[in-house]
């Protein structure tokens, strides 16, 4: 057993000669046989059965998921139960649509009403019985300023004209004219009053409309534009007030002017009377 | 790698009598070195790194900003009714309407019925009972009533044309007014019925009747009003500017006319004295 194990020892020993001999001999081509050998040897690929990677990616992954879930889904939940608190409370609170159907409602009838008021100033009132007057009178109850024109005409037929300068003196007819002059302008702007009144009125019914086909967050603008009529009306009554004013004025200051021509008149009659008496 | 190396260090140190097979034989063996090299790892790539990356935004920055957007949220909501609106200032201000109601409606409404009628004669009775019913219903027998109180205009040569013409007018403007003021009387009572249907509206208590995002379309509808309103009392104000013109041009054609008879009176007497 041991001469066959030197044997083999042996044979093995010169083998290894051999090859070690043919090595060095072809050692170029042996590394080249190597190169050949690492270039065509697989190269180490990821198989489809699971990889610690995969798993690794599989936890992360269910660990997103739940976090999704308890963060973000938790959070827009809240968010969600908070906004409908909210829309809850606007809907049944704030804008009830039963009370907003009120308030439309509520609009009508006010529009309602002022329709009846309006027929009620539509109902003819003019009474005068003679020429003058009633010409005059259809000129003051028109409502229509294209009417104003015509009022002097139709004042001087039932009032009269200023004295010629041979009738009256200076001081009177001065007196009269601004009289006249005073009057007329009430009346002319009467005239423009009415018909003013008139135009808010329409203007008004239009607004009253538009309310009606408004929502709750528009309303404010029409109120707005109500408010700027509202305070053009307001004008326009303080503009009637003034020329009312005006005609009571010119009235107390006709009644201060009767006063002082009266007394100059009477020192005038007084130094006549002592005049003639004195040539006497 | 460590193999392939040993194995081309074997062979060059085998093939270290020739120089130049050595070099190419270590030429080949940097080649296969390389080859079998493993590829530069990817240091910075860490799937548990990237994931926890993930988990840490939804967690922290997603995550806090949806408490953020809740927090905000739940602070309006809590202006919204705790400040803006709460149910509690809404119904105390209902409330409040109602009070005033109870308090002063009634009392006003008692004050406007008394209605003063103080003419002892029939015509005048009559007259007063009709200027002061506020109804529009028979504004056209003013003018009858009014002529049996103050008599119609005088016929023709029973008074001066230009009399005749100014009374007329006088008359005329006088039943003018009264009747324009039985339509505002009834205006005016429409008005008050308008106020007051409003006011019910606003006081109810039950929000589906009056809530706060319905009281902007009541107010805009009241500023419509309170512009007819301010119209029709435009519309009175002219009545009394044309009774007042009246008035004052009938003085002045008083004072035309005694201005007229004093010039003449003066050239009357001037003529006598001359004769004289």
């Amino acid at each position: 057993m041991s001469d066959q194990i030197i044997v083999w020892i042996g044979k093995t020993r010169t083998a290894v000669r051999r090859i070690g001999g043919c090595v060095r001999r072809h050692s170029v081509l042996v590394a080249v046989l190597l190169l050949l050998t690492v270039l065509i040897s697989p190269k180490k690929v990821q198989g489809q059965l699971p990889s610690p990677c995969c798993a690794v990616l599989a936890a992360g992954l269910g660990t997103i998921n739940s976090t999704l879930g308890s963060v973000i889904g938790g959070g827009l939940q809240a968010i969600n139960s908070v906004l409908s608190d909210i829309s809850s409370f606007e809907q049944t609170v704030i804008w009830p649509k039963q009370a907003i159907a009120q308030a439309f409602g509520m609009a009508g009838l006010i529009q309602g009403f002022y329709a009846q008021m309006r027929a009620i100033f539509q109902i003819p009132i003019a009474t005068a019985t003679l020429q003058n007057p009633r010409q005059l009178e259809s000129i003051l109850l028109s409502r229509n300023a294209g009417q104003i024109p015509n009022t002097t005409g139709g004042y001087a037929a039932v009032y009269g004209v200023v004295p010629t300068p041979q009738n009256a003196p200076p001081p009177v007819r001065d007196i009269i004219d601004m009289t006249d002059a005073v009057a007329q302008d009430a009346m002319e702007r009467a005239i423009a009053i009415d018909a003013i009144a008139d135009q808010e009125l329409a203007a008004a019914d239009q607004i009253n409309t538009n309310v009606q086909s408004a929502a709750p967050g528009t309303a404010p603008i029409i109120e707005a534009q109500a408010d700027a009529w509202l305070i053009r009306a307001h004008a326009y009554t303080q503009s009637a007030l003034a020329d009312l004013m005006r005609v009571r004025a010119i009235d107390l200051a006709n009644n201060g002017a009767h006063l002082k021509l009266g007394s100059a008149w009477a020192v005038t009659t007084q130094q006549n009377i002592t005049t003639t008496l004195q040539h006497k | 790698m460590w193999l392939f190396t040993a194995l081309f260090g074997g062979l060059m140190l085998l093939s270290v009598e020739n120089r130049r097979r050595m070099i190419a034989i270590m030429l080949i063996g940097c080649v296969a070195v390389l080859g079998v090299a493993p590829l530069p790892a990817q240091g910075q790539f860490c799937l548990p790194c990237v994931i926890q990356t993930v988990l840490t935004t939804i967690s922290q920055t997603i995550g806090n900003w949806l408490s953020s957007i809740n927090g905000v949220i739940s602070t309006i909501q809590k202006l919204y009714e705790q400040t803006i609106w709460p149910v509690s200032a809404i119904n105390l201000a209902k409330a409040q309407i109602q009070s005033i109601i109870a308090r002063f409606r009634a009392v006003i409404q008692s004050i406007m019925t008394i209605n003063p009628h103080t003419a002892t004669l029939p015509n005048p009775v009559a007259l007063e009972n009709i200027i002061r019913n506020r109804a529009a219903g028979d504004i056209n027998s003013v003018p009858q009533v009014y002529v049996n109180t103050f008599r119609p205009v005088p016929q023709v040569g029973a008074i001066a044309p230009q009399d005749r013409d100014m009374t007329d007018m006088d008359d005329a403007l006088a039943q003018d007014n009264l009747m324009l003021l039985k339509a505002a009387d009834q205006a005016q009572d429409l008005e008050l019925q308008a106020a007051d249907q409003i006011e019910n509206l606003v006081g109810n208590p039950s929000i589906n009747m009056s809530a706060p995002g319905s009281s902007s379309l009541i107010t805009a509808a009241a500023v419509s009003a309170e512009i007819k309103s301010q119209a029709i009392m435009q519309k009175m104000m002219a009545a009394m500017m044309r009774q007042e013109a009246g008035r004052v041009a009938h003085d002045n054609a008083l004072r035309k006319r005694a201005a007229t008879f004093a010039g003449q009176l003066q050239n009357n007497m001037t003529n006598v004295l001359q004769h004289q």
